[in-house]
Order: C-alpha cells, then structure tokens, then sequence
C-alpha cells in the first residue's frame, strides 16, 4: 500500500477554464480519504489527476514517494471504480475481473485463484458466468469492486461508485466498502457529492468547491470546525441554520442583533466578536443545537412552525421569524403544527461566526486538520 | 349510449383506415416491382433458350438444370472459368471488406477520440467524399492504377478501401460515439494499450455497425460491375455473365441461370443477417 502526495497541483481547461487550483492533499498510507463536493468542484477531475486519466497542469503527484506525473495509468499500480462501473459488456464477470491480470501475463493459476477469492469476499461467486448486462445494479457495483480488488493494487479510487444505486442498496454497499478497507487495509480515495457517504466512510474528508480545497479534516473536526461558511453548510444534515446579525455592544457585553431576536454568544466567543462591533456577522448554529424551549427566557429565539418533518426517530422543526429561516432537530415526542409557535433556546457555546465578506470562520479554525 | 358515442368515433377513424389501406395496396405494388426482375431471371433459369424467347414470362414445363451444368463448365474470356471467377470474387469481396472494416473503424476510432481541428477537419473530409459520384474520379483512378501497376485483384482491394472508407468511417464514428470513454480509461488503468484496448474492448462493442457495414459491402462489392470492368477486364462473377452476350446472339438461358448462381451466396448471405442491418442502422441513428 502507499502513500499519495498531492503538491499544488492544478488542473487548467482549453479556453482558461481552471478546474482545479493549488490543490495540496497528502494521503497517508492505509488511509480512507473522501474528496466531497458539488458537481463541478474539481473533485473528480483531481481524482482522474492521480488515476492519471488527466494531464496535470501544474504541481506534482507522488506515489510511495515516486514522481508519477508522466507515469502512464497502467504503470501507477491502482485500481480505479467508476460511476457506471464500466464493466466491459462483452465479457463475463470473469473475464472483466480477470482481465488486467491477463494483461500482466499471471500464470493462469494464479488469476483463477485471485479472482475466485475476490468472488469470495464479495459474494459474487455464482455470478463468475454471466455477462454485465445480467446483472442488477448492487451485483455490478460489487463486479467493479472486485476487479479493482483482484490487482492488488496500491492505491484504490473510486469516482461516486454509489451514486447509481437507489437509496437502500447505497446504505448497504457503503458499509461493504468501508468493511472492505476494514479488511484490505489499503490507501483508498472516494469521490462522491454526498456529504454522508463522506462522514460516514471518511478517515478523512477532502472538501472542494469551485477547484479549490477549502478543509481537510476528520468528518468530525469538519463537523464541529467548519473553516467558512461553504464547509458549514454542506457537512450536515439538515444543513447548519445561518442568520445575518448585527454585533452590538452592552454594558461591556457582546450581543448579536437579529432583529426579532437577541442572544449572547458564549464567553470565549465574546473576545473573537469584539472586533466586529457594529458590523454584520453570520450566525450560524446547528439544528440539533438549537432545541425547543417550553417557556421562552432571556437569549431564545421565538419564531413560527412553517414546515414539520416527522422522521420516525426525530423531527426536523423549520420555522421562521421576521427575518430568518431556520431547522431544529427535536425529540419525536414533540407534536408540532404548521402555524405553531416555538421558542428555540440555541446552545451558543456551539454557535459559529462567520464573516461577512470572506465567509470564513472568525473563531480559530485549521485549514489542515493536521497541520499545526 | 355507448352506441351512440362509438360512432363519431368510427366515422374518425374511416380515413386512417382507408390511408393504410391505400399505403399497403403501394407498398405491395412496390415490392412485385422490385421482386419481379428477380423472379423472371430465377424461373427463366429453369427454361432453355428457345423457350425464354416463346415464353418468357410464364413458369417453366419441366425444370431444367441443363443451363446450370452449361455454366458451370462454361470456359470463358482468357481462360476463366465459373469456378474460377467465384474464387476471385470471394477473394475480392474478403480482402476489401475486411480492409474497409479495419481502416475505417480505426480511423473513425481515432477520429472520436482525438479532439483537434485535424480530426474534426479529416472527419468532415470523410462525410464530404461521401457525396462525390464514382464517375467523377473513375478515368484519373484508372490512369493512376494502371501507373502504379494496381490492374489486378489486390489493386482493385485497394480501391476498394479507399472508396468504401468514407461511408464505413462516417457510420463507424456515429456508433463509437455511443461508447463510454470509461470502458477504455478501465481497460488503461487495467494495463492495457490503444491497440489493446481498440481491439479488445472497443472492436467488440462494435458489431452491430461492423455486421452492417460487412453486408452493405459485401453486396456491393460482389455484384459492382463498372470498377472491375475498367480495371481488371475479366475474372469476376458479373464480368463472368459477358461470356453470354455474343454480337450477334445472347444465350439467356446461361445468363440466367449464371445470374442466379451469381447471386445465391449473398443472397442467402444476407438473408441471414439482415436483422444486423436493420440493427446497425437504427442504432447508429440513436447513438450518432
């Protein structure tokens, strides 16, 4: 297995188009990194970077410490799964696993024994036979697996290899993946617009946006550190709640103004808002630190019901005040009406700040989860 | 009411019915028209030559393989026999059809998946020979043939190739189109090179338009007349039926029955896989 080193790289289309910018990513050794973002981020494109699928404009990609920048795909030793699995039609799941051993001329032996493991490990063995088109979309996901898996390689990608599958099949095949790295204990990149599927199988979480790295962090630091606005948003589900709010000062104490509402940041935030006395913030806490209060106090916000979201195990509350619109997570006990009034009380200690103009985090945020 | 309500709408429907009617009543008209040549060379086949001339358009009185037997052992111009013309047609009909298949997917390939202005501007020089008529270039490319010594079957392949390049290209890079670019990139990180992976995985996905273009032009290398005529003079099937046609007498009998043994292979060969045609073609249309 390897380690993967992405040094500036940089990824620039015909007609100046840059798809990807100064990208600095290291992939440790046995690591499972997730690069997550929305369509047209750069995530792919850095993917197909390192598969070497794409040339690279700018920066370097080393693999275990080798230069690979004009390495061609079929010497960089990975195993890559697409999005339509890419599976050839023509062959049998036999010969599409046996193939790039075949290419490698194994002994015939070996290739029967490699592949009819895989076939094991991802109970695909009564399927060996037959050809891709008879396959459901779970059994050619897992075909894609294993003959990735079937190579040995050092280093695994997968481009949204579960973004064709419905919704029960994704749940199941992302804990096979993760079982999978579990078990291989390989250096694996994924690729996918799902932020779940990022927290949930991420050792660590790339997050892009418009070509440009924005955070790289463990799916909790990312989570609970979120380095702007971007991040914060799109790690999370229901989405983090953002206002716009005035910080005011009283009686020496940092208060932020939304108009229908006041609250009181946290006593280690009142120093980082000092600066931002009389300027707009952005106030943004998440659902599930923003529980519902029976009896409205001093630092509650009150709003009214608009929507309510019944999960089964909570609901998801979304009301709105005079000039916000925000999402509570609460218990399934509550009943709520649309129409309803509701008094939130938010845990500030939780609140993040973000400014106006950069977006970014004004509370101290790493951009590198590792770095120091 | 139910009756009430169905006729308005059968009143609606007469003139669609009476529209498909008189459609079919074309169509079949169309059919005997195109059917019925065929059918006179293949009963006339069967008669001797007085009884074409008294009768010929009714059925034969007693089948005859008289004209079958005489063509067969027939000697004609320089030597060639039936046997003979058909060992060259074959040979003709293989070797161009095969070039034509293995160029063109190739360049069609090449075509598709580089993106520069040469590959756009060689593809549409390609759809541009399509609309050029054979006789335009016919006296130059016998001028230069017979300059480059390419007056004999392989001579005649070449311009074979070159002629059904740019019908064969232009459906090859409508079909390879259709085909995802991620089956190439896996074969690629799989280990695999451009000859590889055209050959083992494109190729393959290609049959429905390589089985089209391999019957179009099978039948119209088989039984193209005016090509091997300037070139090779004598040799294949069609220059084969000349021996027939004396100046002053034509033996019909022989004629016919050289025309049906003619054009039995193809016939059969494409009634056999005439469903690749219909295939090739639709999925072109969709895919192109």
């Amino acid at each position: 297995m390897a380690k993967v080193e992405l040094r500036n790289i940089g990824k620039v289309y015909e007609g100046n188009v840059r798809a990807v910018e100064n990208a600095d990513i290291t992939i440790n050794d046995r690591e499972f990194v997730v690069f997550v973002g929305p369509s047209g981020c750069g995530k792919s494109t850095t993917l197909r970077m390192v598969a070497g699928l794409e040339d690279i404009t700018s920066g370097e990609i080393l693999i275990d410490g080798k230069r690979v920048n004009d390495v061609p795909p079929k010497d960089r030793d990975i195993a890559m799964v697409f999005q339509n699995y890419a599976l050839y039609p023509h062959m049998s799941v036999y010969e599409n696993m046996a193939f790039g051993l075949k290419i490698r001329k194994l002994p015939k032996a070996e290739i029967e024994t490699r592949v009819r493991e895989a076939a094991k490990i991802l109970d695909i063995e009564k399927l060996l036979d037959r050809k891709p088109k008879q396959l459901s979309g779970g059994q050619r996901q897992r075909v894609a697996v294993g003959r990735a898996i079937v190579r040995n390689p050092k280093v695994f990608l997968f481009d949204e290899p579960l973004s064709n599958l419905d919704a029960k099949l994704r749940v199941q095949m992302r804990a096979e993946i993760i079982e999978l790295h579990d078990r291989l204990k390989a250096t694996m990149i994924y690729v996918t617009h799902d932020q779940v599927e990022a927290m949930t199988m991420g050792d660590k979480i790339v997050v892009m946006k418009d070509g440009k790295v924005h955070q790289i962090g463990s799916p909790l630091y990312l989570y609970n550190h979120p380095i702007n606005k971007f991040v914060a948003g799109f790690i999370g589900s229901p989405p983090m709640n953002f206002m716009n709010v005035k910080v005011v000062e009283q009686g020496g104490r940092i208060i932020i103004d939304e108009g229908s509402f006041k609250l009181v940041p946290a006593e280690e935030h009142q120093k980082l808002l000092k600066p931002y006395v009389g300027r707009d913030v952005s106030f943004g806490i998440r659902p599930e630190d923003l529980p519902y209060v029976e009896k409205p106090e001093d630092s509650t916000i009150k709003a009214k019901v608009n929507v309510v979201e019944p999960l089964g195990a909570e609901i998801h509350i979304w009301a709105r005040t005079a000039n916000s619109q925000m999402v509570s997570r609460v218990p399934p006990h509550h009943l709520f009406k649309i129409g309803d009034d509701i008094t939130f009380a938010p845990v500030m200690a939780k609140a993040h700040f973000f400014d106006c103009e950069t977006e970014l985090c004004i509370l101290p945020v790493k951009m590198n989860e590792q770095e120091g | 009411m139910s009756e009430a309500m169905s006729i308005p709408v059968r009143i609606r429907m007469a003139p669609k019915r009476i529209w498909l009617l008189v459609m079919e009543i074309a169509m079949i008209l169309l059919a005997v028209a195109f059917i019925y040549p065929a059918i006179y060379v293949v009963i006339n086949a069967f008669k001797s030559t007085s009884e074409i001339q008294m009768n010929p358009a009714g059925l034969p009185k007693a089948a005859s393989f008289a004209n079958f037997l005489r063509v067969w052992s027939a000697e004609g111009s320089g030597g060639i026999n039936f046997l003979h013309a058909l060992v060259n047609t074959i040979l003709l009909t293989l070797g161009a059809v095969t070039g034509v298949i293995l160029f063109s997917s190739m360049a069609a390939y090449i075509l598709v998946r580089t993106k520069s202005r040469t590959s756009t501007s060689l593809y549409f020089m390609f759809a541009f020979f399509l609309v050029i008529p054979f006789q335009t270039i016919m006296v130059s490319l016998v001028v230069l043939a017979t300059d480059l010594g390419f007056t004999n079957v392989f001579g005649l392949i070449v311009m074979y190739i070159g002629l059904g390049a740019p019908t064969a290209v232009f459906m090859f890079h409508g079909f390879i189109k259709g085909v995802p670019l991620s089956l190439e990139e896996s074969a690629a990180i799989d280990g695999a090179g451009t000859f590889r992976i055209f050959f083992q995985i494109v190729f393959p996905l290609l049959t429905p338009i390589t089985a089209t273009i391999g019957i179009l032009d099978v039948l119209w290398v088989w039984n193209d007349f005016l090509l091997p005529f300037i070139i090779l003079r004598k040799g294949t099937l069609v220059l084969f039926q000349f021996n027939f046609f004396g100046t002053f007498t034509k033996d019909y009998g022989a004629l016919t029955a050289s025309l049906v043994m003619s054009a039995t292979p193809v016939v059969i060969l494409y009634l056999s896989l005439q469903r690749y045609i219909i295939k090739g073609i639709a999925a072109g249309a969709v895919k192109g």
